[in-house]
């Protein structure tokens, strides 16, 4: 993703955090969301509003934009009337581009897409992001217990549907 | 880390479909959905709106109607009053024939409806 230089004024400052940051955060918004056009729309509505505020105002930038697309997601998942079980759009994809197994990778979209909603948030900052317990609990204002449960519920639930066992 | 989160860890989420940027750094526009978000509010407002209005209209209808009967019981009562020798009494008396003769009236269309429900069954 590159600054376009056509860009100015405002819509140049909000690529510029776009292009730091909206990869990391759509990526987020598709795990709690399991959707990806719901995703985008959450993104998208994070950016408006930050279009609309003082250039200055935002501190602690990725947290700041985190916290809000986390809100954007879980307002959409409140107005939701149906709960998404097939979205057509691919959910995950390969780290590297040869590694990909279609069968694999579709199982685990679905098991994914079974989780509750909070331990599908949990898996994506442990495993996807690489976060420690603690800097989960940290973002999500909840205790380090909690999140070490929502992970071992979660892992727990995949590996009875993908057949996995422990070593 | 065991065998499931080596597995899990060979992949990761989509990343945005590329014409997000080009949706977020351009003008700004609200998505679809929340731009057609009050158009079932202003639906269900135009039709409140357009029932209220009809209901008032019969509303009104009835209680012209209403009044128009009023007016006329009124008249018949001050003529039989004048024919009765005028006077407080004579209007009390014409206002229980009115009442009497009202209600004759109606009992007379009741037994008509009777009458005419017994024939037809008859026939």
């Amino acid at each position: 993703m590159t600054h376009r230089p056509t860009e100015s004024g405002p819509a140049a400052w909000i690529g510029v955090i776009y292009d730091r940051h909206a990869d990391a955060l759509y990526r987020y918004a598709v795990m709690i969301l399991a959707d990806s056009a719901a995703a985008s729309d959450a993104v998208h509505q994070v950016f408006l509003a930050i279009a609309g505020k003082p250039r200055g105002h935002i501190q602690a930038e990725e947290r700041y934009l985190r916290r809000a697309v986390r809100n954007e997601c879980y307002s959409a998942l409140r107005h939701r009337r149906r709960e998404v079980v097939a979205d057509h759009v691919p959910l995950l994809e390969a780290v590297a581009a040869n590694d990909e197994k279609l069968e694999e990778r579709l199982a685990i979209e679905a098991a994914i897409r079974t989780l509750p909603v909070e331990q599908r948030e949990v898996l994506h900052l442990k495993v996807f992001e690489g976060w420690t317990f603690q800097e989960i609990a940290d973002q999500l204002g909840e205790s380090i217990n909690t999140v070490a449960s929502r992970y071992r519920y979660a892992i727990e639930k995949l590996r009875g549907q993908l057949g996995t066992s422990r070593t | 880390m065991d065998e499931l989160e080596e597995r899990l860890r060979r992949y990761r989420p989509v990343g945005p479909p590329p014409g997000l940027r080009a949706r977020v750094v351009g003008p700004a526009r609200t998505p679809a959905r929340r731009r057609l978000a009050w158009l079932p509010c202003a639906a269900a407002a135009a039709v409140a709106i357009t029932f209220y209005s009809l209901a008032a209209g019969v509303r009104r209808e009835v209680a012209a109607e209403i009044s128009k009967e009023e007016t006329r019981r009124e008249a018949i009562v001050q003529t039989l009053t004048a024919d009765l020798g005028g006077g407080v009494e004579a209007a009390t008396v014409a206002a229980r024939l009115v009442d009497l003769n009202e209600a004759t009236a109606s009992a007379g269309v009741d037994r008509q409806n009777t009458l005419d429900a017994e024939i037809d069954r008859h026939d």
